[in-house]
Parts: structure tokens; sequence; C-alpha cells
């Protein structure tokens, strides 16, 4: 379990400070796959490098299971071992410790040019009393865990960007650690690499009971592989839960938006944009979101029907999201302004989320 | 053979032994100082990029003193370094002439060249890649050592070549002022003795010496780009 609590942390320029992230809490249990999103400079990387302390938070702490708890407060930063115990000054061997428990990979994949995708995994097990043989057959092991099996005497610049990937989660794994930290780590990849390096991800987490926690723009990867999403803005989490909670009814504006753009309901705001003419009448306009209890029921025919109005699809979407399906449909309500009213009702009560889209 | 090499150049096969004593001790001063050049420059350039702001071992007051006596250094004209050195070059080596007078001020000369070079060089490595080193738990030394140093090898490669292209120019140049070597050979005997075939055979060279350097340099720049020099298969 990683538990960040009252993060903080500012930048300080000549001429500004920059808030990257105020009082920011998060709990990713162990064996999740932990989602955070967010738009560039909302803050997400800066707090995925507070876990691993690449980036040293100005306030808070950082409780990690199996390594304990690091805190700081006023300028300084303590270490207290998980078994209690007394708090110390935190130093460069507890660092070093902590960083061996967590893995890490990035967007540019950040391998070694120069050595082969031996050597590259090789290097954090490299001067750690492991003799070659050791070595060797770790490396080995973990080439076989990405399936990369092939390529061991290649160079990076032989490979391409999924198999850098590939090279760089084998090597982020090398110490067993128990939690994987992934910033934008599919972002430079063509869909075909992104696709299976998410695959690989999940099937490392199911395998090996891995926690990840990554970091993305994207809403399509945080459905494909996360079991809970945070989504940040401005230095905050704005926004936290249950994925499929999350995706089925989203709070804030922003959550509203990485929604849409990954369901393609989005494209509702291009035809308002564009003054579409198949909007080109006066009747409401209303974006529909069914759950689990309310996908399987013909409610559009069956409100059309009852309140003997005319429902127009305008735009429809149905998606598989852990296992259960997501369906959104955006239709015209044509008739009396009572009965529009009255089909609402009816919907919501059916446990559709309704929403009407003001036009303008 | 020997009387074609005399019809072609007949004051420098009348110096034969002159002149052999002059390409060995351009060979000396170049050989010491540059050795010495490459340890300290070396030094000096990792200092500078491990302790700048940012860096992995950020220290503000390292990184200005470095910083400052290196501009400093670079911004005196070699001639003028040569006799402003001579007490501190008595004070070290004992004297201000010959070989061991001139490695003095040639190190003083080069080592700033070099330093830069070097920073250059290893700012050319990714920081992603030190990120990740540092994310693996690696120690400072290993990152200096297994990212920096290893990163950088064929650029590296590329600005030893430069200086010691360089350090040649300032062996001749401390050769006026009485270190010895080609460069006072070919104004001692060449210039003010009107031997002209002295100065062309000196000019020649140089010149081979020169391109040798870079030949090599090149060639072991393009061998370790995008791969390690000595390439050992698994398995």
């Amino acid at each position: 379990m990683i538990e960040l609590s009252h993060i903080s942390k500012t930048y300080v320029a000549p001429d500004k400070k920059v808030i990257a992230l105020e009082d920011v809490n998060i709990r990713v249990e162990a064996g999740q796959v932990y989602g955070i999103v967010g738009y560039s400079g909302a803050g997400k990387s800066t707090l995925v490098r507070c876990i691993n302390f690449l980036e040293r938070p100005d306030a808070g702490s950082i409780r990690i299971d199996g390594f304990g708890t690091i805190e700081v407060r006023g300028g300084n930063a303590f270490y207290t071992p998980e078994s209690g115990g007394q708090s110390v000054r935190l130093t460069e061997t507890h660092l070093k410790a902590l960083r061996r428990d967590l893995g890490m990979i990035f967007q540019h994949f950040n391998l070694l040019d120069r050595d082969t995708v031996f050597n590259n995994i090789a290097y954090p097990l490299k001067y750690t009393g492991r003799s070659k043989e050791e070595i060797r057959s770790r490396v080995l092991e973990l080439l076989e865990l990405v399936d990369l099996s092939d390529k061991v005497n290649a160079y990076p610049s032989e490979l391409s960007g999924g198999q850098k990937q590939r090279v760089a989660i084998a090597r982020a794994l090398a110490n067993n650690p128990k939690i994987l930290l992934s910033d934008e780590a599919t972002s430079a990849l063509d869909p075909d690499a992104t696709e299976s390096i998410l695959k690989l991800l999940k099937d490392l987490n199911r395998k090996l009971n891995l926690t990840i926690v990554l970091i993305t723009h994207e809403m399509a990867v945080v459905k494909s592989i996360c079991d809970r999403v945070a989504v940040m803005e401005n230095g905050h989490v704005v926004e936290e839960g249950d994925v499929y909670e999350v995706f089925s009814n989203p709070q804030q504006a922003i959550t509203k938006k990485f929604v849409n753009t990954s369901s393609g309901m989005g494209q509702i705001n291009r035809l308002i944009r564009e003054n579409s003419s198949v909007l080109n009448s006066d009747a409401t306009l209303v974006q529909c979101t069914f759950s689990k209890d309310s996908v399987g029921e013909a409610l559009v025919s069956d409100v059309s029907r009852r309140f003997g109005v005319n429902v127009n699809i305008i735009l429809g979407n149905v998606e598989l999201l852990r296992g259960n399906p997501l369906g959104g449909l955006v239709v015209l309500i044509d008739g009396e302004e009572e009965k529009r009213r009255a089909v609402i009702e009816y919907l919501r009560a059916h446990d559709v989320r309704v929403e009407v889209i003001e036009r303008g | 053979m020997a009387e074609w090499l005399a019809s072609i150049m007949p004051n420098v096969m009348a110096y034969t032994d002159k002149f052999a004593d002059s390409c060995l001790a351009t060979a000396q001063m170049f050989l010491i100082a540059g050795g010495l050049t490459f340890v300290f420059g070396a030094v000096f350039g990792i200092l500078l990029t491990v302790t700048r702001p940012g860096g992995i071992a950020e220290n503000r007051v390292v990184y200005r003193i470095v910083d400052l006596v290196t501009n400093i250094f670079r911004s005196i004209p070699f001639v003028i370094l040569l006799i402003f050195l001579i007490p501190l070059t008595r004070l070290i080596v004992g004297t201000a002439i010959g070989v061991k007078g001139a490695i003095v001020p040639l190190v003083f000369g080069a080592v700033p060249f070099f330093t830069r070079q070097v920073e250059v060089a290893l700012a050319g490595v990714d920081p992603g890649k030190v990120e990740a080193a540092t994310a693996m738990g690696s120690s400072k030394l290993g990152i200096i050592f297994r990212v920096y140093l290893h990163e950088a090898v064929p650029d590296l490669i590329r600005v030893v070549t430069v200086t010691a292209i360089s350090l040649i120019g300032l062996t001749t140049m401390a050769g006026a002022v009485g270190a010895g070597g080609i460069g006072s050979f070919a104004i001692n005997y060449g210039q003010n003795l009107h031997h002209q075939d002295i100065v062309n055979v000196c000019v020649v060279v140089l010149l081979v010496f020169v391109s040798l350097l870079q030949t090599i340099g090149n060639t072991l720049a393009r061998r370790t780009t995008n791969r390690a020099l000595f390439h050992k298969n698994i398995k």
C-alpha cells in the first residue's frame, strides 16, 4: 500500500512561484492499478516522483508498505521504519533502499543507448553483490517475462518503441519491486504498441500482484487497465474513485471532459459548435448515461411509446469497463414541454443519468 | 634514398639529429601535458556537470569556483600565459625552460579548454537517463561512470581529438619561448637560417600527425555511437 498525505510542492523561480501540488492525499492499495490523469502541468508528474523521492515535497508524508514512512516537515525529511521506532534524518541509504523497492518506467524509455538490452536490464543488478551467473539468469528470466528473449544482444537503436518500453519494464522489475511507477509510459507509442504494453502491465499486475501507479493524459489508458483513478487539476486531486463510478458518473467539469473525449460522446460538442443540421429543431437535447443496471432495458422505445414523444438518437456508444457495460446516448426529445419533462423524470427514475445539453 | 632526400631537403638532412630531438621533445610535451590535461580536465568537467544547479550533487560554491577559474584561464592568450606562469613553473618543476618547463603552462592552457569541452559532452547526455538511474537506486558515483561517462563516450572521443589537436598547436608556441620541439626547430633552424625546406618539413610532419589524430578520433567516435566499442554476445 502507498499512502501520500498532505503532499505540497512549490517551485520557486526568481520571478515567480509555481504551486505544483497542494495538500494532495492519495491511497493506493496493494495489487491495484491506480491511474492519475490530468492535463500537462496539473502536477501528476511531480506527484508520482514524490513517491520515489525524485522530487522532494515541501511538506507531507509518504508511507509505503514494506519500507516505512518518510515525512517532510520544516524543510527536513525524516524516515521512520515500518516496525516503528526512532524517526531519523532521511539519508541517501534510505532513498537507495526505497528506490530498489520501486520500479519506474518513462515516456521516453530512458535506456542507455550504448548498452545492449542485456546490459540495460543488468544495470540495477550489478554492484549489488550478485554473481555474474545470477545476473545472467535473472536478466534472461526478465526477458522471457516481457517476451523479448530474442533481443538480448540488440542495442536500443535497433528496437521499436514498444520493444524499448518492454526492456524498460524488465529493467524496472529487476530487483523484484512490489510497486511500479509509470510516467506516461505509452504516450510516445503507436496504438498497437500502446495496447500491447497496457496488456503486459495488466498481466504483470495479475501475475506478480504488482501495484501500478500510472500517470497519463489519455482516459483510454485508464479505461483499459486501471481499477481506480484520480483526476488532477492545478496541483489538486479534484476527483477520485473507482474507475466505473468515475466514468458512469463524473462529477467535476474536467472529469466530464476527460470521460467524453475517451467515449466519443465529446463529438456532440463539435456538432453544436459547427451548428450541424442534425440538431436543427427546438427539441430538447439530452445526454443519457446508462449504467450496469439500466443499460439492458429498451428505454428509448419505451419512453416514446409511453409518453408519445419522438426520441431522435444523435450519438450512441456502449462499451465494457471492468466487465460492466457502460452506455451513453445523446438524443433529441421532441414533444410537448410537459411530456419532455416527464420523460426526463422517468429516465432518471430508471437509473439513467440525464443531462440537458444547452445549445449556444 | 638518402641522396634523394638530401636533394629535396638538404638542410633537414644536415640537421637530422636536431630534427629527431625536436620531434621527440614535441612528443614528450604532447604526451605528458596531454595525459595531465586529460585527467584534470575530465575531473573538472565532471565536477561542473554534477555540481551545477539541478545536477546530481548540486553545490553552488564548488560550481562557482571551478566555473570562474576555468573562465579566467581560458581568457588569457597562451603566449601571455607562458610568461605569466614562469614563476609558478619554477616553483613546481624547478625550471622554466625545456620540455619540463613547458609542461606547466601547457597544462594550464589546455585544461580549461578541455574542461569546457567535457562539460558540453556530458551535457549532451539525456537527463532522462540520469533520472532513470537515480530511480533505480544508483549511487552518484555509479551515475557518473555508468551513465554520464559511458553514454558520452563518442562525444568525449570527439572532444579529446579537438583538444589533442589544439594541444599540438600549443606545444609549438611553447617552443617559441625556449621549450624546444618542432616549433622552435622551425623557427631557429628554418626561419632564422633561411632554410625554407626545414619549415616545409615541419609543416608536413605536423599535418600528418594532426590528420592521423583526426582520423583515429572520427573512427572511434563512429564505432562507439549507439553501441559499445567491444561488443560481447550473451549465450
